[in-house]
């Protein structure tokens, strides 16, 4: 291999660029080719070579970022070879004391060139901006525009005691993009400014710039930290057809005196157990059908098993608020039931607290009598 | 741009130069010449010039041979150039007081 690549230094960093491309040069490794973040080098004789980085400043409905040929003319007349460009950035290079005289003498002319630069970072943040708007507006309207700020809170909530690792590693994922655009934003700010006040590029790129890699680098640490949690919570989950007899805290229909085939969903789902733990609660999502003289039986079970009892009672509005058929809170009455903490029920849902679990029951009481909730509630008191 | 607002030092010299119509690379050397070799004006900063004086009127693009463009000073561009001769001039009788204050 006489080809190597590695990550350069983002397109604000002008003056970094230039010593880094300068310093592989010196190492033998000749830059042949830049892409978004990594840079192609050819291996050879160590040179002593000078980068110098000009941006294109194309106005902005004109999506060519070329500079012009008789720009890169001159350049060359004076000595300065076109090397190689991505997007905004153009690379051009010269032997060390070639005599070459420098791009810019004057840096307040070249602050000219960063507009284009400095008006794309701080365009970045529409594309995200919009599709977030956009996200909230389709969550609104798929969720009834009544109090959706309320029901995204729960949604989250939700999300936090199913998905604690992955929710987690979306937080710290945007926090890593979020924090990368307002950096580069105030970096190219910053470039801008200097070289309006006069303040030339410091070529050697001898100026650190270190202090936001802290936070930058926490951020994308603890992404990968919680993203390998969400990984390792997915690969953990077991999933296996529900056995007859329930190997956990979860009902079979069995219990409710309803006997028959095991059967499948419209959807041909077969009775089946989801097994899982996110860092918050201990998990069973259950489904099970049974078909009994051509009649169908059928229950969705989540189970949630908290640390602490006011988790598990925190937990509850957020189950009403998201739940598949009923609405809000108001959908449910709360009922008395026998050794359990708390029991509410709606039309096809029950939810109910015993200690610091939390059973969400999805279940259609088909018995003229709601036999079958009263017998759902003693079953789960008698589970403990 | 008019001709009554000072003008930095790199427009000055290119429409120096330019009387004599001219081409980006020997615009420069005729820079070092006229300045007696005190402005090695970058060819970056002769390019952005260029652009901006072009579309301000000062000067037009001559004539292209060999993919070299030649750019000449324009009549405004004349006028601009004398303006700004006529404001230095005054500005060093007026900064003569400075001799004065010396002896």
């Amino acid at each position: 291999m006489n080809r190597l690549y590695r990550f350069h230094p983002a397109d604000y960093a002008v003056g970094q660029t230039e010593a880094f491309y300068g310093k592989m040069a010196r190492k033998g490794l000749l830059l042949e080719k830049r892409g978004a973040y990594l840079s192609r080098f050819r291996k050879g004789k160590p040179e002593n070579k000078v980068y110098r980085v000009e941006l294109a400043s194309p106005s902005l409905l004109d999506d060519d970022s070329r500079l012009p040929e008789e720009q890169i003319q001159l350049y060359e007349e004076c000595g300065w070879k076109y090397t190689t460009s991505h997007g905004l950035i153009h690379v051009f290079t010269t032997e060390e004391n070639s005599g070459a005289p420098e791009i810019y003498s004057d840096p307040r002319q070249q602050a000219s060139t960063v507009k284009a630069l400095r008006r794309n970072y701080l365009l970045s943040w529409l594309p995200p901006l919009f599709l977030l708007f956009l996200n909230v507006l389709l969550y609104a309207s798929l969720t009834g525009s009544q109090n959706f700020l309320i029901r995204l809170r729960y949604f989250f909530q939700r999300a936090w005691v199913e998905e604690t690792a992955g929710l987690l590693a979306y937080i710290f994922g945007m926090a890593f993009l979020f924090f990368g655009m307002i950096y580069a934003a105030y970096r190219s700010g910053m470039l801008y400014r200097r070289l309006r006040k006069g303040i030339p590029i410091d070529h050697t790129g001898r100026e650190r710039h270190i202090l936001h890699r802290i936070p930058q680098g926490g951020f994308l640490l603890l992404f990968l930290i919680f993203l390998a949690g969400s990984v390792f919570q997915r690969v953990q989950t077991a999933s296996y057809p529900m056995p007859f007899e329930s190997d956990g805290p979860y009902l079979t229909l069995n219990m409710l005196g309803i006997k028959g085939e095991r059967g499948k969903s419209l959807q041909g789902n077969p009775s089946s157990v989801e097994k899982e733990q996110s860092l918050v609660a201990k998990q069973w999502h259950t489904f099970e059908c049974i078909s009994e003289s051509n009649t169908e039986y059928w229950m969705y079970q989540d189970i949630y098993s908290f640390k602490t009892q006011q988790q598990a009672a925190d937990f509850l509005t957020a189950l009403m608020y998201t739940a598949t058929f009923a609405d809000s809170p108001s959908d449910f009455t709360k009922t008395e039931a026998e050794n359990l903490d708390e029991a509410y029920a709606s039309d096809l849902e029950l939810l109910c607290r015993k200690g610091n679990t939390v059973y969400s029951i999805t279940y259609a009481d088909i018995s003229p009598d709601n036999r079958y909730v009263s017998l759902i509630w003693k079953a789960i008191a008698e589970k403990y | 741009m008019s001709g009554s607002q000072p003008m930095t030092e790199a427009m000055f010299y290119i429409l120096l130069a330019l009387l004599k119509p001219g081409h980006g690379y020997g615009m420069m050397q005729r820079i070092l010449e006229l300045s007696g070799g005190r402005i090695h004006m970058g060819p970056g900063t002769l390019y952005g010039v260029l652009t901006r004086m072009r579309k301000e009127g000062l000067i037009l693009l001559d004539s292209e041979e060999n993919r070299r463009k030649n750019y000449s000073i324009t009549e405004e561009g004349k006028k601009a150039l004398h303006a700004e001769y006529q404001r230095l001039q005054k500005m060093v009788a007026d900064g003569r007081i400075l001799e004065e204050e010396n002896t």
